[in-house]
Formats: structure tokens, sequence, C-alpha cells
């Protein structure tokens, strides 16, 4: 995108009040050989007083998306390679004071996320969010290279954004699905159906250049915080960077998040963009 | 509620920090992947194939959160997000047709329990403040034993159970 960290790119859509509730920025690198469990610890003495708490829970699978046909996929064309985590059995969660930002560490990932706990805090916005995760993955590489631990070889960048839209807001339940989803007709070719109970959907769409793809997932959802039923929009987006510098890493974060913030456009209606208030 | 405390306990079965093991029960989100497998924080479970009654029940297991110290007047405690867990994995794993419908309550100790009556039979499920689970029959107003301990929260442990209760 060629723009400054903080800047805004004017052509992007906008939103006063998006559905947003959590995004994620996500670096998938090669483990490290030499990586062991004391790391975490040390690496939290570096963090400790940002991020005073910790968890541990299994650590993900790796998610390579291939963009070019295998000879034994090729059949089926472009496909999505999904790994068994490799190296250490932990990711170690670091949590935020605020209980609004995690760092996720593990051997081969390093996750930065920002989140909603109440509700009704307002999003600090994507060029706030990366400047903060930069400064930890250069502050995490730093300390990789003070432990003699090596340089992370970055193979996959990874952007999410998760919306709960919730209901009777712009529309009464799945019978009214199309007006929150703007390619769904909502009506069949006959009478005999009824209006659907729940939707889920899937799709993914190339970006151009092999530079990656973009996930959009619907689905209902019950969100633990308050026990309330939401639909989950999930736009991810995916891919390779050109190198493992911070430039060209962040070059794809960036346009990851273009994809994220024009896919969401694209897909939701306008309708639920007056409520959601969009400014651009 | 604040979800940030609900999920501050240490995971059964990991490591600690220390090191240290905790009990070796199976993880409460074992029967929640959505919980473990991806990046994303804000928890959520995902209802698509559940029951309305299902997700009703879940619904009222987490309103228990809300709880604060002392909530009972005699100095209960809230049970915590691993017990939320444990006690919606009852919940998720019964897969019958039209089961007899539970009572839900919280336990002052921190723990949830589970009533079901019917005809001259009760049953009592409760996931104890530590994540273990026990039960106990009841036939005729007498109880079955003092209360055994469940191994899991599986679909074949608990439908066992309920299988008892309907027979009656």
């Amino acid at each position: 995108m060629g723009r400054g960290a903080t800047e805004r790119d004017p052509t992007l859509p906008d939103f006063t009040n998006p559905p947003v509730i959590e995004t994620v920025l996500s670096l998938q690198f090669a483990p490290l050989e030499k990586f062991g469990i004391p790391h975490f610890g040390l690496y939290w003495e570096k963090i400790r007083s940002e991020y005073p708490r910790t968890e541990l829970h299994p650590p993900l699978a790796s998610v390579t998306e291939e963009l070019e046909p295998s000879l034994v996929h090729k059949s089926i064309g472009l496909r999505i390679a999904l790994g068994f985590p490799s190296g250490l059995p932990v990711r170690c969660w670091f949590i935020g004071e605020s209980g609004n930002r995690l760092l996720q560490v593990q051997d081969g990932r390093f996750i930065y996320n920002w989140r909603k706990i109440k509700g009704d805090e307002v999003y600090p916005r994507y060029e706030s969010i990366r400047e903060k995760f930069k400064e930890e993955w250069i502050r995490y590489c730093a300390f990789l290279q003070e432990e003699n631990l090596g340089t992370p070889e970055v193979t996959q960048c990874e952007v999410t954004y998760v919306n709960h839209i919730e209901y009777n807001s712009g529309w009464e339940g799945y019978g009214e699905l199309g007006k929150v989803i703007a390619c769904w007709k909502g009506s069949y070719s006959g009478t005999f159906l009824p209006s659907p109970e729940k939707v889920n959907l899937n799709v993914r769409h190339l970006l151009p250049g092999k530079e990656g793809r973009l996930h959009i997932s619907l689905e209902p959802v019950l969100r633990s915080r308050d026990a309330v039923e939401v639909l989950q929009l999930n736009l991810t987006a995916r891919g390779a960077p050109n190198s493992s510098s911070v430039e060209d890493v962040f070059r794809w974060l960036d346009l990851g998040r273009s994809w994220v913030v024009r896919g969401f456009t694209d897909f939701t209606t306008e309708n639920m963009h007056k409520l959601w208030r969009r400014e651009v | 509620m604040e979800e940030g405390s609900m999920i501050a306990t240490t995971v059964s079965g990991w490591p600690t920090m220390r090191g240290e093991r905790t009990a070796q029960r199976i993880p409460p989100w074992i029967n929640f992947p959505e919980l473990s497998s991806s990046p994303q924080w804000v928890s959520v479970f995902h209802v698509l194939n559940w029951s309305p009654w299902q997700v009703d029940a879940v619904k009222r297991i987490l309103q228990f959160q809300s709880l604060r110290d002392n909530w009972d007047s005699y100095g209960g405690h809230p049970p915590s997000f691993d017990v939320i867990l444990t006690a919606s994995s009852v919940v998720r794993n019964i897969t019958l047709d039209d089961p007899p419908k539970p009572r839900i309550v919280p336990v002052p100790g921190g723990g949830i329990q589970f009533e079901w009556k019917k005809g001259r039979r009760e049953l009592e499920i409760e996931v104890r403040p530590d994540g273990s689970i026990e039960y106990l029959k009841i036939d005729d107003g007498d109880p079955i034993g003092d209360g055994e301990e469940l191994e899991s929260a599986s679909t074949g442990s608990v439908e066992s159970l309920l299988s008892w209760l309907i027979a009656g």
C-alpha cells in the first residue's frame, strides 16, 4: 500500500460504529531449533510490566495457503495446507493489564489480539493496533537475537477481524439474512421451504498476484461473555510475505487488512452500513 | 461480567508456569475445539447444530458467571470458567431425542448442579469446583449409594445415567 504506518488509506471504507469485536494479527514462521520452554519465562520478564497475566493453551496448527496446484491435488485445484503443531506443545498467552490486549506466543507463531470486553469500548483502529504489533514483533525478534535463537523466517501473515452482528438490529432472524449479507437472495425458487432456522456460510477468494487468500465465514454463535446468541462474521486474509523483513511483513499485513475491510464492505448490505454509520 | 477474569484459571492437566502439573483430568475445552484451535480470543460456542434446549441451558450456565462472592449470603463462590465449560459440555454431550430437561443451579462452593426428576426417579449431576463430576441416583426418595464420580462428561457417560432415569 506504500503508506506510512499511522496514515489511514482514505480510499478504504470507514465505519464510525463497526461491529468488530476483535482483531487478530498473526505471523507464522519456521520453528526455531533452540527455542525451549524456559524462553517463555525469559521473554515474559521483558514484557511482564505490560502483560502481567499468563495462561497456557495447546499450540495452534500451522496453516499455509497453497496457491499452486500440487501434483496430488491438481484435480481439486488450490488448497489450504494444515499441519500438526510443530515444536513445543505449548502456546503461552501474555495478557495486557486492561484485558483488551493479548500476545500469543508459540514456537512458530506470534499473535497479537485486541478485543472488546464490555462491548461498548471504541475500536482503536487498525493503524494503532498495527503500530503496537510492530513494536512487539521487533521486541520479540530482538529477544530471540539476544538469546541466540536465530531470526524467524516468516512464512505466513494473517489478519482476522471478528464481527458480531446482533439479532433484531437491522434484521429479525435468518429469514431476513438478505438484509445483512449482500449476496444472499433470501428467497427460494418455490414456496415449500420455510425460512432457514440457522445459516452457516464459508466463502473464500483469491488475492490477485498469488498474494494469498481471503476467507469469510458466517455462523451463529453463543457469546460466552454475556450469554447472547449472535451472528459471527469472520474475515481472515492469509498469505506469504515477499521476505521476512519488517517492511515486507507489514506491507503484507496492510494488504491483508485492506482485503478484510473491502471484503467486509462488499459482503454486507448498504442497509447494515447505515446502521454501522459508514463514512467513506 | 468480565471475560478476562473468566478464563484466568490454568487449564487442568496442563503444566503451570512453575512446571507443576495440575490434576490429570480431561481438559474442559476438549468438547469445544473452537475455544482452543483458533487464534480468536473472544470465546464463543458454535451453536449451528445445537438443539434449542441446549442453547437455553448453556445460556443459563453462562449467566452464573455474573455471580459474585457471597452470592447466596452464605459465603458462596461463583463457578470458574473451567466449571462453566465442563457443565456446558454435559449439556452439549446429550444427544438423545427430546431428553428430559434438567433444572440447573449453582452450588455454593463454586460448582454447578443438574437435577432431573422423572416419575419416581431423580438424578443429580454436580460439576464440582475442581472440575470433577459426581452423580447421585435417587429412587423413590432413597439415594442409591453416596454419590459416584463420573470419569468425564462424555456422551456415553451422561446418557447412560439419563437412560436409567428414563427407564424408571
